[in-house]
């Protein structure tokens, strides 16, 4: 969602941006191999799920989460990292952005595009996954856009900073497909394209769940007739765009779906309940206090900006309030970023749901980890500090629902992925390796070599007439 | 004289037909076509010889019979009938392939779809709906699926780069369509510029996959990189299913027709690896969805690009995958803000660039270099040296601009190294190719001899990084030209003005004038055309004037498609614009 909140942040951040921006690049990140064994000593643990440990220890073997507890006893050999003085989370959870992916968010062209994938787009190299990183992120949904009533199918990614594309994917994480409802969706285009108003936009999900249903039967019908021997029965089409929807349909895919206004999000629940199948989560639900209670009974896990109102007009009606309110409705809750930006103070956004509207601390935290978790059915991997879970963690200089925290160590699959010694020390190493090549750039346009070479440029000529007028 | 209007507007006739009245005469000689002129039997002596499949020969013969060669060796005994060539001072080298290239092909720009739905696509089952279409509906090329259409339909033996590359030494090319994700079938050909049929050497030689781009044909599905995937692996999975669909409407009665695709249809021979899949990438990403598009479907994958292929060499290797290696080397924007700070990322890739080659060939890649779509093809041969300079073996180098391709392309066993019974393609140089200096002299294709103009030898540079850039040519003015046409030498005066990179004007004789059109200057060359209908022709002819400008100079030929072509020279009437 690109929106006048985000032009705005972007200026204001830009000075900061331009600090940042001198961080790790990929292939000089490479995450530390602390072996098998690692223990975070002596910090305050914050377990989400399981409360607060005072001065507690957390023994990560093989990447996951061994033991956590007051009295951790350090195996021989182990690496110890000392958090006296520090807080431990659990990895944040961004349930919706779109960094890592290139090449487009959206695949406007069409109403229906659940024919495509980010996970096939997946750019390990986006400088994001690193700034995120060192935000405390670990694991994202890489979501299409919200520029089609059937968008794509998203994908569930580990930072694990410098692994290719497949490295970054969330093993076994359950697929999503987006969808959204409202003013993006419906509004005038070039070429124009059908639906312009909410009444289309219903329309046009409800035929691609008419047109799944077809489709399923016609595989359905080819299989019996097979299994019966039939050898007449020809094999229908594998469609990318149906079987996507048809995998909501089954159960298979979760649908996250873009919505502000309550009345589309009451439609769009009363479709899925006509056709049997649950909505996840409503994607910024800025309207979702107002149909709290319909949202808890359909199972929904609302999807919220911290604070983001009165950016557009279906954003008018919107509060801050929307999180803690439908909390306390029973609704499990996230808090999202949507943008680079934003995600790389989760914890200051989970923090407002404090202010506005009294969540406890647990409450809070669980906005950007385990709640995420849950509704991305990851929770049995992430979310949490809990034995038996990946070591994916979060070492804060404060508390990290206190202004002044900042991520000192972050580890994913219990590797440290960002350090902010290391950070600083690399952005050292950059500046030199920077003045290394910009000399030996210098020189070698020095040597005949290099003077015989004409500016290259695919508009202009590149062959230089002899005489010199 | 009457003249058939044929093709242009009618008020271009008069001027036409003078145009043509000037030309009939030449045209009638060209029955004959004008190489065949020259001798046969060559015997290029004294040279200093590379065939890469053999050691150097520091000082031997080459002989040439019928576009063949017949014999190398130290001491060889000329035949009676042979011209000689001395070649003392040069080294002769096997003619370069460029694997990947943009040289000799014209290629039609798919239509974006326009006509008005007539009849609503076919279900692509019985029963299935048919998906909302925009106002027209899109066909098989304007969504980019013509793997059907073939390089070697659209040769143009008058293709403006044909000469350019020729000059620099390349005799043979890999050239394919390339608008759309699956643009068609490639061919490699020779350089001879005769007629097309004559200048194919193989086709097809491979399917091609455009799948690092963004952006479909027009403004329809798929318009961002995600799309262009899925459009793609539809495809590959639709193609799959109409082998299965056929085979059993075809073996089993009562099994329902499927339909006819001609796209599908020509995708089988990828699907069952009987020709390579070229598929573009740069970056490690774009190659790694490249492998894994042609792990997922089984194809037979070449990489074309890899500028930034080293960090994947080692998988590479490994899966034997070869690579059609670009060598556009990004510079420095000379006019850039000298304050801006770049990101490190890009200085490194610059940097690294030209180093690529020796870490693919350290690792063992097989690859061979391509232009791809570099305007200026000794640019081409001087970014290779550039390699070597990074650390590339010189050996190496060579034997990625001659063997190495001929092997990945099929065609060893007559191209890529001088060796008896080979076609004589090769390139006389004045000395070693990639050093500072060296001009290509001569260069046979088929056996065809081609004497290089000194002015396509490596010109002056400016003297100094940071000189003011060159200036762009500009041709605005009168030229004289003399055409050598088989009845004799003809006058022509030639009017252009000079607009840009394009150009207009008019040629006329004492016979009369014909605007030209198609009119551009690139580098040093002019380039345009004609149009006349001789009598009897049954249709109009064109003729594509083009030339090498140096200072007020020009020299060039004059060609008439596969008649043939006439040589002209000219010069600047000086003191005009």
């Amino acid at each position: 969602m690109h929106n006048l909140k985000n032009v705005a942040l972007k200026r204001i951040c830009c000075a900061l941006f331009l600090a940042v921006s001198a961080c790790a690049v990929r292939g000089i990140a490479e995450p530390s191999q602390s072996g098998g064994v690692t223990v975070i000593k002596d910090a305050t643990v914050l377990t989400v799920s399981r409360g607060n440990i005072a001065k507690g220890s957390i023994l990560i073997r093989d990447g996951k989460i061994a033991e956590v507890g007051p009295n951790v006893a350090v195996p021989a050999g182990a690496t110890v990292i000392d958090a006296a003085g520090k807080f431990v989370m659990p990895g944040i959870v961004d349930p919706h952005n779109h960094i890592a992916s290139d090449g487009g968010t959206n695949e406007g062209t069409v109403a229906v595009s659940s024919m495509v994938s980010i996970e096939e787009t997946i750019d390990p190299t986006d400088i994001n996954i690193y700034r995120i990183l060192a935000g405390g992120v670990t694991t994202v949904h890489t979501m299409h856009g919200s520029a089609n009533p059937v968008g794509g199918m998203n994908a569930v990614i580990k930072l694990r900073w410098g692994k290719d594309a497949r490295g970054l994917l969330f093993e076994g994480a359950k697929p999503t497909l987006k969808f959204a409802l409202g003013e993006n969706v419906k509004r005038a285009r070039t070429p124009a394209r059908y639906p312009s108003t909410r009444m289309g936009t219903m329309d046009v999900i409800r035929d691609a769940f008419i047109r799944a249903r077809g489709y399923m039967r016609e595989w359905d019908d080819y299989r019996k007739r097979t299994a019966a021997g039939d050898k007449t029965a020809l094999m229908p089409r594998k469609d990318r765009e149906l079987e996507s929807i048809a995998e909501v349909l089954r159960g298979e895919r979760l649908a996250f779906v873009h919505g502000y206004r309550a009345d589309e999000m009451l439609m769009a629940m009363r479709l899925a309940e006509e056709f049997g199948f649950r909505i996840r989560s409503f994607e910024h639900c800025l309207e979702g206090y107002k149909i709290a209670n319909e949202i808890a009974a359909h199972g929904v896990f609302p999807s919220m900006l911290s604070d983001w109102w009165a950016y557009k007009v279906e954003a008018y009606e919107a509060t801050p309030y929307t999180t803690a309110l439908l909390t306390r409705k029973g609704a499990t809750v996230m808090v999202h970023s949507d943008g680079a930006e934003e995600a790389r103070h989760l914890n200051q956004e989970a923090a407002k749901a404090i202010k506005y509207g009294g969540l406890n601390e647990q409450e809070a935290l669980a906005l950007v980890t385990l709640n995420p978790a849950k509704a991305l059915m990851i929770d049995h991997r992430v979310g949490s500090i809990e034995p038996g879970k990946d070591a994916d963690l979060v070492v804060w200089s404060h508390h990290p629902l206190s202004i002044y925290a900042v991520p000192q160590t972050v580890f994913v699959d219990g590797q440290i992925y960002f350090d902010i010694e290391k950070d600083l020390e690399m952005r050292r190493q950059m500046e030199e390796e920077r003045k290394a090549l910009e000399a030996r750039e210098q020189k070698s346009a020095g040597t005949p070599a290099e003077r015989r070479r004409p500016p290259a440029s695919a508009a202009s000529p590149t062959n230089v007439p002899r005489h010199n007028d | 004289m009457s003249v058939q209007l044929a093709r242009l507007p009618n008020d271009r006739a008069p001027r036409r037909a003078a145009a043509a009245a000037l030309l009939m005469a030449g045209l009638l000689a060209f029955s004959v076509p004008a190489h065949t002129q020259e001798t046969a039997v060559w015997a290029i002596t004294n040279a200093r010889i590379v065939p890469i499949s053999s050691p150097t020969l520091e000082k031997g013969t080459v002989l040439i019979r019928n576009g063949i060669i017949e014999a190398i060796g130290a001491s060889l005994s000329i035949p009676g009938d042979a011209r000689i060539l001395d070649g003392a001072g040069m080294t002769v080298y096997p003619g370069f392939i460029d694997a990947f290239s943009d040289v000799g092909l014209e290629e039609a720009r798919p239509q974006a779809a326009q006509r008005p739905a007539a009849a609503p696509a076919a279900p692509a089952w019985p029963g299935a709906p048919v998906q909302q279409q925009p106002d027209a509906e899109p066909t098989e090329e304007s969504r980019g699926l013509t793997p059907y259409r073939q390089a070697a339909d659209m040769i143009s033996s008058t293709h403006r780069k044909i000469e350019p590359a020729r000059n620099a030494g390349i005799t043979t090319a890999l050239v394919a369509p390339r608008s759309g994700f699956f643009p068609g079938q490639s061919a490699v050909i020779n350089l001879s510029g005769r007629a097309p049929g004559q200048m194919v050497v193989k086709t097809p030689v491979a399917y091609h996959i455009n799948m690092s781009q963004a952006r479909g044909v027009g403004r329809g599905y798929p318009g961002s990189q995600m799309g262009v995937i899925a459009f793609i692996k539809q495809t590959l999975m639709d193609a799959r299913r109409y082998e299965a669909v056929w085979n059993q409407y075809r073996s089993t009665p009562g099994v329902p027709r499927p339909e006819h695709s001609p796209a599908l249809e020509a995708l089988q021979a990828a699907l069952k690896r009987h020709l390579p899949v070229v598929i573009g990438g740069d970056t490690p990403v774009e190659i790694e969805r490249a492998l894994a598009l042609a792990e997922e479907w089984g194809l037979n994958p070449v990489i074309a690009g890899g500028m930034e292929a080293a960090p994947l060499a080692a998988l590479l290797k490994q899966r034997n995958v070869p690579v059609l290696l670009a060598v556009k080397f990004v510079e420095r924007e000379r006019d850039g803000d000298p304050e801006a700070r770049e990101e490190l990322e890009t200085i490194k890739r610059r940097v690294a660039a030209p180093a690529n080659a020796a870490a693919l060939a350290k690792a063992g890649v097989r690859f061979a270099f391509v232009s791809d779509d570099m305007a200026n093809p000794r640019d081409f041969i001087r970014n290779v040296g550039r390699a070597v300079e990074a650390g590339l073996d010189r050996q190496a180098a060579l034997r990625a601009l001659t063997l190495t391709p001929a092997e990945i392309l099929g065609i060893a066993d007559h191209f890529g190294s001088i060796e008896k019974n080979k076609t004589a393609n090769l390139v006389l140089a004045t000395g070693d190719i990639f050093a500072s200096g060296t001009r290509v002299k001569y260069v046979f294709v088929d056996g065809q001899r081609f004497e290089i103009p000194e002015a396509e030898a490596p010109a002056e540079r400016p003297a100094a990084a940071g000189a003011a850039p060159p200036r762009a040519l500009d041709v605005s003015g009168t030229w004289n030209l003399a055409l050598t046409t088989p009845q004799g030498t003809m006058d022509v005066t030639l009017t252009v003005r000079q607009e840009g990179p394009s150009i207009s004007g008019t040629l006329s004789s004492m016979m009369g004038a014909s605007e030209i059109y198609d009119g551009s200057v690139a580098g040093n060359r002019m380039t345009f055309k004609i149009s006349f209908a001789p009598q009897g022709m049954g249709g109009a002819v064109e003729v594509v004037f083009s030339g090498t400008v140096e200072g007020a100079r020009i020299s060039g030929s004059a060609s008439i498609g596969e008649m043939g072509s006439m040589a002209f020279t000219g010069t600047k009437v000086p003191g005009e614009q």
